[in-house]
């Protein structure tokens, strides 16, 4: 039987403000969040590598059946505290669709200087952290796939339409 | 606002094709209605898609002649991030709906949805 594929973006977003997880939306999502027409299907978040942090992901998804979705028989979510102390990446399936969450952004670097290229964005849950447009551009030519090219190209004319003076 | 024939100007073309857009179901009807005839700017209007304003800079061109209906960008620009995010999860639950629906089709067990 065939599985229902589920992806909400927004919900996934409320739960990790929800649990004080220190983050910085990255990706397509990021792109929507600045006017970025291109549908994208799992949920990019560059987070600080510390146990804290990695057992509060773990708290906002625990109820959602988490599984490391990369892994060949999908292991559940089950952190330890060795766990915690060495992971890099965590690429989840959840109920609420995929959330992979990353210590570092390509063209960018770490979570700190994610952070310190991120803009504010009010949503109604709360206010998050997104790669301002400068960034996003920077992170998507790193990655240089296809569709990272053409957000790329969107991204740019909007920047250019934020930059001009209003008539 | 339509009359039987009508040759509106550019401008006037413009107007009443984004009137037919709204929401007042009168203006549906009147566009529908026997025998009358729309203006050739509307038809015009209608047929050609997405025009790259006339100011917009190289980085707006480039994403244009790309291929992008740039009208959606400038949707989502009108538009609070939380609108932005909901507009991408309706796109996003459709992809997804048609992506399962695939999947069953190929798995041949269908539910029926569409089949009887």
């Amino acid at each position: 039987m065939a599985t229902v594929m589920v992806q909400n973006d927004k919900a996934l977003l409320s739960r990790l403000h929800a649990c004080h997880v220190e983050f910085v939306v990255i990706g397509g999502v990021c792109g929507v969040l600045h006017g970025v027409s291109l549908v994208t299907q799992d949920l990019d978040i560059c987070c600080r590598l510390t146990p804290e942090n990695w057992r509060r992901i773990e708290a906002a998804v625990k109820d959602l059946h988490p599984v490391h979705r990369l892994t060949a028989n999908r292991l559940p979510l089950e952190l330890t505290d060795d766990l915690c102390s060495r992971l890099d990446n965590l690429y989840l399936h959840t109920d609420l669709g995929r959330l992979d969450c990353l210590g570092e952004v390509r063209g960018i670097g770490d979570y700190t200087q994610a952070l310190n290229q991120s803009i504010a964005c009010r949503l109604s849950f709360g206010e998050i952290r997104l790669l301002d447009l400068d960034a996003l551009i920077a992170a998507k030519e790193a990655m240089g796939r296809e569709h990272d090219l053409a957000a790329v190209r969107q991204l740019r004319a909007i920047k250019e339409k934020q930059s001009r003076p209003k008539v | 606002m339509w009359e039987r024939g009508g040759r509106g100007s550019d401008a006037d073309g413009a107007d009443r094709a984004s009137a037919a857009w709204g929401p007042r179901s009168d203006r549906f009807r009147v566009w529908g209605g026997k025998g009358l005839v729309q203006p050739e700017t509307i038809i015009a209007e209608l047929n050609r898609g997405y025009v790259c304003p006339s100011d917009a800079g190289p980085a707006w061109r480039a994403a244009c002649g790309y291929g992008f209906d740039m009208s959606q960008v400038e949707d989502a620009l009108r538009w609070t991030p939380e609108e932005r995010l909901e507009a991408h999860q309706r796109a996003l639950d459709l992809v997804l709906e048609i992506a399962t629906a695939r999947e069953r089709a190929r798995n041949g067990d269908g539910d029926g949805d569409g089949a009887e």
